[in-house]
């Protein structure tokens, strides 16, 4: 399965409402409201957290980059930050 | 039986005393630092004008820490460093070796923070995020009580990393379908590689092998007409389970199949090999060595109920956080310090009654 083909779950806890999120450019689809909540994030980039390695020193550290739409991984990122931000459950489904 | 989880030695029955208790008393914030958590603190006065703000803004977010991360910090950290911007390759929040922190001073300068569509809380988020995963690199290295590298390999293949099937078919069979087996056989495959590897050492032991040798015995690509030709002793070619199953998808189907066929797998056992344990972020997947500390990262700040489900996380609980919770019931709940601790503000404190305030 490649990523453009994998599905997301998102569900409000607090009012049982769901949304399922796929494709590229991305589609929500669901209960209208929660998908209203939705859609601003799916055209939005999204800073993730990397790692940096000075190889000279041996000095480790966490670098922040943007992953912007439609580059990889940036779906599951995007999704993830609007998860936390909205308070809802994501999950990945089939 | 089950034999009994030690105690971490990081937990004392030492209390904190807030931040806001030392700046009642208008006491600097690098004086709180400096004796909450007993390290150096040095804060860069280099570089760009107004950063006094934002300082007090990476004071304010260590002071909200959760009470295991502050106790790591306490415990292993010796020196704490507030350094502008210049000092750090571009777009770096915070790094951690061999016992020194440093954060980027200017952190919420840093471009990839400063689009204005985006959460105001976000590069909050993200500097707490860097603060407990480089505490999580400094426990788990740290050789006066981090993680025995026997549990550090039970976090990589809680994980998902696997070797390529048709380089090493064993962890596809039944010795891969529990992490247990899964991370015996890798400690005995690294032992047979380098015998200075000790399971029950944390890396930065005398006589270990440093963290970067364990990321190239682990996860270095050789290729087999590199090793056949040079005394390279090779490595297990471990690789993230995003990462293998990119690289599966990019090779011919029939011929994988064949191949997979001679060493007993079929592409049905190998999928399933690769979906049973997936990395928590793609971070996780970068290199060996940041998935124990992403781990760490992922147990004090969850976005999602859904990822507690994931094998890495009850690893991570009972390797990283077991033995801290297990000193906490033991010595019993902390409350904040009702004083800092120089006798003389704290007698100025209860003169002033905010002791009694700040207490609750």
């Amino acid at each position: 399965m490649t990523e453009l083909e994998r599905r997301y779950r998102l569900k409000d806890l607090t009012g049982g409402r769901t949304a399922e999120v796929w494709g590229s450019p991305p589609r929500a689809e669901g209960e209208p409201g929660l998908c209203a909540l939705l859609r601003p994030y799916l055209d939005l980039p999204v800073p993730v957290l990397t790692q940096s390695l000075d190889q000279e020193t041996g000095e480790r550290g966490t670098r922040v980059v943007v992953l912007v739409p439609g580059s990889p991984g940036w779906l599951p990122a995007c999704l993830k930050r609007a998860a936390q931000e909205l308070r809802l459950q994501l999950r990945e489904g089939g | 039986m089950q034999d009994a989880v030690p105690l971490s030695p990081y937990r004392s029955d030492r209390q904190y005393a807030r931040l806001e208790t030392y700046r009642r008393l208008g006491l600097p914030d690098t004086t709180w630092a400096a004796e909450q958590f007993n390290v150096r603190v040095h804060v860069s006065s280099a570089g760009p004008m107004g950063f006094e703000p934002r300082t007090a803004e990476i004071w304010e977010t260590v002071d909200r820490l959760p009470l295991q991360v502050k106790d790591v910090l306490r415990g292993v950290i010796d020196e704490l460093r507030l350094d502008h911007d210049g000092s750090f390759p571009i777009g770096t929040l915070g790094t951690w070796r061999d016992g020194v922190m440093r954060i980027n001073r200017d952190w919420s300068l840093i471009p990839a923070l400063r689009e204005s569509r985006w959460h105001k809380d976000l590069g909050y988020d993200l500097l707490r995020a860097t603060l407990v995963h480089e505490s999580g690199h400094a426990l788990i290295e740290d050789p006066r009580g981090g993680v025995p590298l026997r549990d550090f390999v039970a976090l990589i293949a809680a994980s998902g990393w696997l070797p390529h099937p048709l380089d090493d078919p064993v962890p596809y069979g039944a010795t891969g379908r529990q992490v247990s087996t899964l991370s015996s056989y890798y400690l005995s495959r690294l032992r047979r590689m380098d015998p200075s590897w000790d399971g029950e050492l944390p890396l930065g032991s005398p006589g270990m092998p440093s963290a970067l040798q364990l990321d190239r015995d682990l996860m270095y690509a050789v290729g087999k007409s590199t090793l056949a030709r040079t005394a390279d002793r090779g490595s297990l070619c471990l690789q993230g389970p995003e990462q293998l199953l990119g690289r599966l998808r990019t090779e011919n189907p029939r011929r994988l199949r064949e191949k997979l066929a001679e060493r007993g797998l079929s592409l049905e056992l190998v999928d399933a090999a690769l979906r049973r344990r997936r990395a928590l972020a793609p971070y996780a997947e970068e290199s060996i060595a940041e998935t124990p500390a992403e781990i760490f990262r992922y147990l004090h700040v969850p976005f999602s109920r859904g990822e507690r489900s994931h094998q890495s996380v009850e690893e991570g609980e009972r390797v990283l956080l077991e033995p801290w919770r297990t000193a906490e019931r033991t010595l019993g709940a902390r409350r904040a310090a009702l004083a800092p601790e120089r006798p003389w503000e704290a007698i100025q404190l209860v003169r002033r009654g905010i002791g009694r305030e700040l207490g609750r």
